[in-house]
C-alpha cells in the first residue's frame, strides 16, 4: 500500500501525489498537515472509500490537464472527492457525471442588509420565525410557484432571469449571480420529462441535509479593501441561502449516469472506477449532458432567486426593510463543469473545469466576474457549520495558476451522518446553539444531529490552509445568528 | 447477519442489505433507502404503488429499483415502508424487477422527515451471493 512518503511536499500547504500506474497527470493537494495525515492514515488503514484514491482515479481520466486537484475541505465523494477539481482539454477530454454530482449547481447566495447586529437583535425571533414559516424547506415541502411545462422550459433556458420576470427580484440581482444567472447553452430538450415532472412542485424550495438559510453577522473584517468593494462592513447583518437544483438536478444526474455508462462502453474507455462514467466533451452524449447540466444550473440559480425573493418579503414585512436594500452580494455554485480559458505552462487553453464541492475562485481581472468586483476578484462564499462560522474569501493570481481558479466550498465533513447521528442528539445540538446565542428552526431533528457542527472539520483550519498556499484569501468571517434547516 | 448494515461514507450514505433471496435483499435495500428519509414505523401501508424496472445487469437493476422508488415517492406524494418484488432475467438478455411498494400519503408531522436522498450512485455498487445469502450494496447521495 502507498505510504505517506508517496506524497511530496511542494510548499506551504501544497503536496504532490506522484504520477503512477494509470494516472495521466499527478495529483495536487492543498491542505494542512492534519488533513494530509488523515488522508494517508485512511489509505494505510484501507478504509472502504479513500479520498486520496479518488484523486488518483480522477488523474487517470482521458484528456485531464496538469493535475487532479483537491482542496483543504477534501473528503470522500462518489467518483471525484468532495473538494475535487479536474480540468479537461475540450478536444481530447471527457465530461464526468461524478465530477458534477446529483445536486447540479448547488451553491450559496449571500445577501447584505443595511442593518447591524444590534439593530436586528430585538427582532431576530420574529424574522427567524417568519423565514421558517414562509420558505418551503425539508423533505416533501412544496414551492409556491406553479408552472406550466412551457414556463418550466423557459425557466430552464433563462435561469434567475425567469424568476425576476415574474416580479420576484430586483434590478441588479443578475449582475451579481455567477454567469449572470443563466447558462446560455441550456437545452430543455435534453432534460427528461420525468426530471421536469419532479420539479414542478419544487421550484423555490430549500431542501434538507446540509442546505440552510442563515441570518449572519460580519464578525470580523480581514481584508477591509475587498470587503468595501463587496459592500460588507463590521457588524453588518447578512443572509446566506444554501440550496441547489432540487429534484430536476437530481434526476438529470440519475438519467445521465445511465447514459454515460453506455457511452463508456461505446467509446471503449478504460476508466479506473465505475462511478467515473463519462463521455467525450465533443461527442453527442457529452454535448447533451452538458446542455442538461446547464438546465440544472439555471434551475438552481432560479431556485435561489425565488428564495431570495421570499427572504426580502419577510425582511419587508417584519422589519420594514425595502427589497432594494437587501442586496445580492454574490451567488455562486459548487457542483459544476464549466468551459473556461486558463493559462497552462504559458499557453492559453480552452478547458472544461469540473468542480465537485468546490467553487470558482477567480482572481483579479477575469471577465466572468461582475465589473464592480473585477479588480479584486469575485467573492468566494464558504458555508461553514451552523455553530461556528462561514467565510467570504477572494480568489488570487496564485489560485488561477495552481487550481484553475478554484476555492473551498465549506468546512468539509469529518464524520459520516450515521456517526454524527449516534454521537449528537438534535435537541442537544439545538440547546448548545441556543446557549451561544444562535437561534435554530429545523424541520428535522435527525437532520440537525447529522449536521451538528462537530461532524465537520474546523472551518478556521480549512480557511487558513487555503490562505497558506495562497489560492484564496479571507475577506470577512460571518457568524450565524439564526439558522433555518430543512 | 442483520438485514441492513450501514457503511461508513463521510459525505453520503452507504448500506448493505441482505436476504435469503435476491428479492428479499432488494426489499431490504428499499427499506434502508426509505429509513433515511422517514421513520418507517410511522408509515401505515394503506395503499400500494406498482413499480416496474429493467436493466442489463443486476447491479444496474438495483440502481433502477431504488431510483424508481425515489421518483414514485415524489410523483405520487406517497411514502413507503413495505415492498414486494419479483426479479426475472439472465445475463445478456437483461433483468427486470416488477413489484409493489406499500405506504400512505406523506404527512410531514407524523412521518418525521429525515434527510432527502438525491440520487443512487455507482460507488461500491454490488449484488452478490455469499454463503447462501444475497447481499446488495449501494451508496446514495444525501
Amino acid at each position: 500500500m502507498p505510504t505517506q512518503n508517496d506524497l511530496i511536499p511542494i510548499g506551504d500547504g501544497e503536496w504532490m501525489v506522484p504520477q503512477q500506474g494509470a494516472m495521466k497527470v499527478p495529483g495536487a493537494l492543498f491542505a494542512d498537515r492534519d488533513t494530509i495525515d488523515q488522508l494517508t492514515l485512511d489509505e494505510d488503514n484501507q478504509v472502504q472509500w479513500s479520498a486520496l484514491q479518488q484523486v488518483r482515479n480522477v488523474a487517470g481520466l482521458p484528456g485531464i490537464v496538469k493535475a487532479a486537484i483537491a482542496l483543504p475541505d477534501i473528503h470522500p465523494g462518489y467518483g471525484f472527492p468532495i473538494g475535487g477539481i479536474g480540468a479537461f482539454d475540450v478536444k481530447e477530454g471527457v465530461v464526468v457525471v461524478g465530477g458534477i454530482g446529483f445536486d447540479i449547481n448547488c451553491g450559496v447566495r449571500l445577501m447584505s442588509t443595511p442593518l447591524t447586529r444590534l439593530e436586528i437583535e430585538p427582532s431576530l425571533e420574529s424574522i427567524g420565525e417568519s423565514l421558517f414559516r414562509t420558505i418551503p424547506a425539508g423533505l416533501g415541502a412544496e414551492g409556491n410557484l406553479r408552472l406550466s411545462v412551457l414556463e418550466l422550459n423557459d425557466l430552464l433556458r433563462t435561469g434567475a432571469e425567469y424568476i425576476i420576470s415574474r416580479g420576484h427580484g430586483v434590478a441588479g440581482d443578475l449582475e451579481f449571480i455567477e454567469e449572470g444567472g443563466c447558462m446560455p447553452h441550456a437545452d430543455p430538450e435534453t432534460v427528461s420529462d420525468r426530471a421536469k415532472q419532479r420539479q414542478f412542485r419544487q421550484v423555490g424550495t430549500l431542501g434538507s441535509g446540509n442546505h440552510y438559510l442563515e441570518i449572519q453577522v460580519v464578525e470580523k473584517v480581514l481584508d477591509s479593501e475587498s470587503a468595501e468593494v463587496y459592500g460588507l462592513f463590521q457588524d453588518q447583518v447578512v443572509l446566506s441561502i444554501h440550496t441547489g437544483s432540487r429534484a430536476l438536478g437530481h434526476q438529470i444526474g440519475q438519467d445521465y449516469l445511465k447514459e454515460m455508462a453506455q457511452a463508456v462502453a461505446k467509446y471503449e474507455f478504460d476508466i479506473p472506477e465505475r462511478e467515473l462514467v463519462c463521455a467525450p466533451i465533443e461527442s453527442e452524449e457529452g454535448r447533451r449532458y452538458l446542455a442538461a447540466v446547464a438546465c440544472g444550473t439555471n434551475c438552481a440559480f432560479a431556485n435561489r432567486q425565488m428564495i431570495a425573493h421570499l427572504v426580502r418579503e419577510s425582511m419587508q414585512n417584519v422589519l420594514g426593510i425595502s427589497s432594494s436594500k437587501v442586496r445580492t452580494v454574490y451567488d455562486i455554485g459548487h457542483n459544476n463543469a464549466k468551459f473556461e480559458t486558463h493559462s497552462v505552462d504559458g499557453i492559453e487553453r480552452e478547458l472544461l473545469v469540473h468542480r465537485k464541492g468546490s467553487t470558482r475562485a477567480f482572481g483579479p481581472g477575469r471577465h466572468e466576474s461582475p465589473t464592480t468586483y473585477r479588480n479584486v476578484g469575485h467573492p468566494v462564499i464558504v458555508g461553514g457549520t451552523m455553530g461556528t462560522a462561514s467565510y467570504v474569501l477572494r480568489g488570487t493570481e496564485v489560485g488561477m495558476e495552481k487550481t484553475f481558479g478554484s476555492g473551498i466550498h465549506g468546512a468539509g465533513r469529518a464524520l459520516s451522518r450515521k456517526k454524527a447521528a449516534k454521537k449528537f442528539w438534535g435537541e442537544t445540538v439545538a440547546s448548545d446553539l441556543s446557549s451561544r446565542g444562535i437561534k435554530l428552526w429545523a424541520h428535522s431533528l435527525r437532520g440537525v444531529a447529522e449536521e451538528a457542527p462537530g461532524a465537520y472539520k474546523d472551518i478556521e483550519k480549512v480557511v487558513s490552509a487555503s490562505a497558506a498556499s495562497g489560492i484564496t484569501l479571507p475577506v470577512v468571517r460571518l457568524r450565524p445568528l439564526a439558522v433555518i434547516k430543512g | 447477519m442483520t438485514p441492513i448494515e450501514w457503511l461508513d461514507h463521510t459525505a453520503d450514505m452507504g448500506f448493505r442489505a441482505s436476504g435469503d433471496t435476491i428479492e428479499g435483499a432488494f426489499c431490504e435495500a428499499a427499506r434502508a433507502l426509505f429509513s433515511l428519509m422517514f421513520a418507517l414505523e410511522e408509515i401505515r401501508p394503506r395503499t400500494e404503488h406498482r413499480i416496474a424496472v429493467s436493466a442489463t445487469s443486476l447491479s444496474e437493476l438495483l440502481v433502477e429499483w431504488l431510483s424508481e422508488l425515489l421518483v414514485q415517492k415524489e410523483l405520487s406524494g406517497l411514502v413507503f415502508n413495505r415492498f414486494e418484488v419479483a426479479i426475472t432475467g439472465k445475463e445478456l438478455s437483461g433483468f427486470s424487477a416488477i413489484g409493489r411498494a406499500f405506504g400512505e400519503t406523506l404527512d410531514r408531522d407524523r412521518h418525521r422527515p429525515g434527510t432527502e436522498v438525491k440520487g443512487i450512485s455507482y460507488l461500491g455498487l454490488d449484488v452478490s451471493q455469499r454463503d447462501e445469502m444475497w447481499v446488495v450494496q449501494a451508496v446514495v447521495d444525501v
